[in-house]
């Protein structure tokens, strides 16, 4: 019995100590949540604006990409003189004669055409 | 002991937990664990042994809670559910502990040992981090949780992922244990 009492004092005392040794104090709580919400502010904000840096990065290399084969495309393109020269300068008034949506409309026609064979 | 939240209901942890996980509020975040916080580090500083590796794991262990939000199931208890990340991360740690003071004795050479210190608050008269460290890693998980921080079996059983016969069991052996080990028995 006593002994049954004596351990039952010893847990209360080791309760006690235990109660002691887990409490921490407020300031340092406060500081390690301040270090969590800087810590989470820092990942939304990569998370936010990394992929939105990348499109922009991407776009401007493409951009970069593209004006370059358009002037490799124009310096390759055959000049009008030459063209009079080879009797194509008529067939080249034609053309530019038909109007722009008549192209456009043709380009979507092919596009639609091609995309309906591709399915199959 | 007190309910670890304290006065704050059931409903306004939801609409914290609902603000935090579904509009990347961290303020909402913030008041969500601000309760639960130092009883955190409490326990990890239990189970580490000393402050320091407590708040690295206890800082891991709140960013996983983070980014972990939307698994939380609102029928569970939250506290539960966040000492569960925290053991997890505890775990996780100790065996990199291990890892790196075998590879070190393969090297010959004194691997860093972590000093025991006292919390912040006072220790008392029994050396509470000697007899914690008699134990094994689930027993003194379930010795601070059901000693300390209040929490019933049922809510250790979750923060442990255990089955709850094997945390009374854990409990009580761990009890015996320690009672034996202080020469009360």
């Amino acid at each position: 019995m006593t002994s049954e009492r004596n351990e039952q004092r010893w847990l209360e005392q080791f309760d006690r100590a235990l109660e002691a040794y887990v409490t921490t104090t407020d300031a340092a709580d406060t500081s390690l949540r301040d270090r969590v919400i800087r810590r989470l502010n820092r990942q939304r904000w990569v998370r936010a604006y990394l992929p939105l840096a990348a499109f922009g990065v991407a776009l401007l290399i493409a951009g970069g990409q593209l004006w370059q084969f358009a002037r490799n495309l124009t310096a390759a393109l055959p000049s009008r003189s030459m063209l009079n020269e080879l009797g194509a300068g008529g067939l080249l008034d034609s053309l530019q004669q038909v109007p722009a949506h008549v192209w456009i409309v043709s380009a979507a026609l092919l596009l639609a055409v091609d995309a309906v064979a591709a399915r199959r | 002991m007190p309910d670890a939240s304290g006065e704050r209901s059931a409903n306004e942890e939801q609409r914290l937990i609902r603000k935090a996980a579904f509009s990347s509020d961290t303020q909402a975040f913030d008041s969500l664990v601000a309760p639960y916080v130092g009883r955190l580090r409490g326990y990890l500083r239990g189970l580490a042994g000393n402050a320091s590796d407590a708040d690295d794991m206890a800082q891991t262990a709140l960013t996983k809670a983070w980014t972990e939000l939307h698994t939380f199931d609102a029928r569970g208890r939250f506290a539960a559910w966040l000492f569960r990340i925290a053991h997890r991360e505890f775990l996780q740690s100790l065996r990199a502990r291990r890892r790196y003071a075998k590879a070190m004795s393969s090297l010959a050479v004194e691997p860093h040992t972590p000093q025991a210190t006292s919390g912040d608050g006072a220790a008392a008269q029994i050396d509470v981090n000697a007899l914690l460290a008699t134990l094994d890693e689930d027993s003194r998980a379930a010795i601070i949780l059901s000693r300390a921080m209040g929490f019933t079996h049922p809510e250790i059983a979750t923060a442990l992922d255990k089955p709850l016969g094997t945390v009374k069991s854990l409990i009580s052996r761990a009890t015996r244990q320690m009672v034996e080990a202080s020469g009360h028995d």
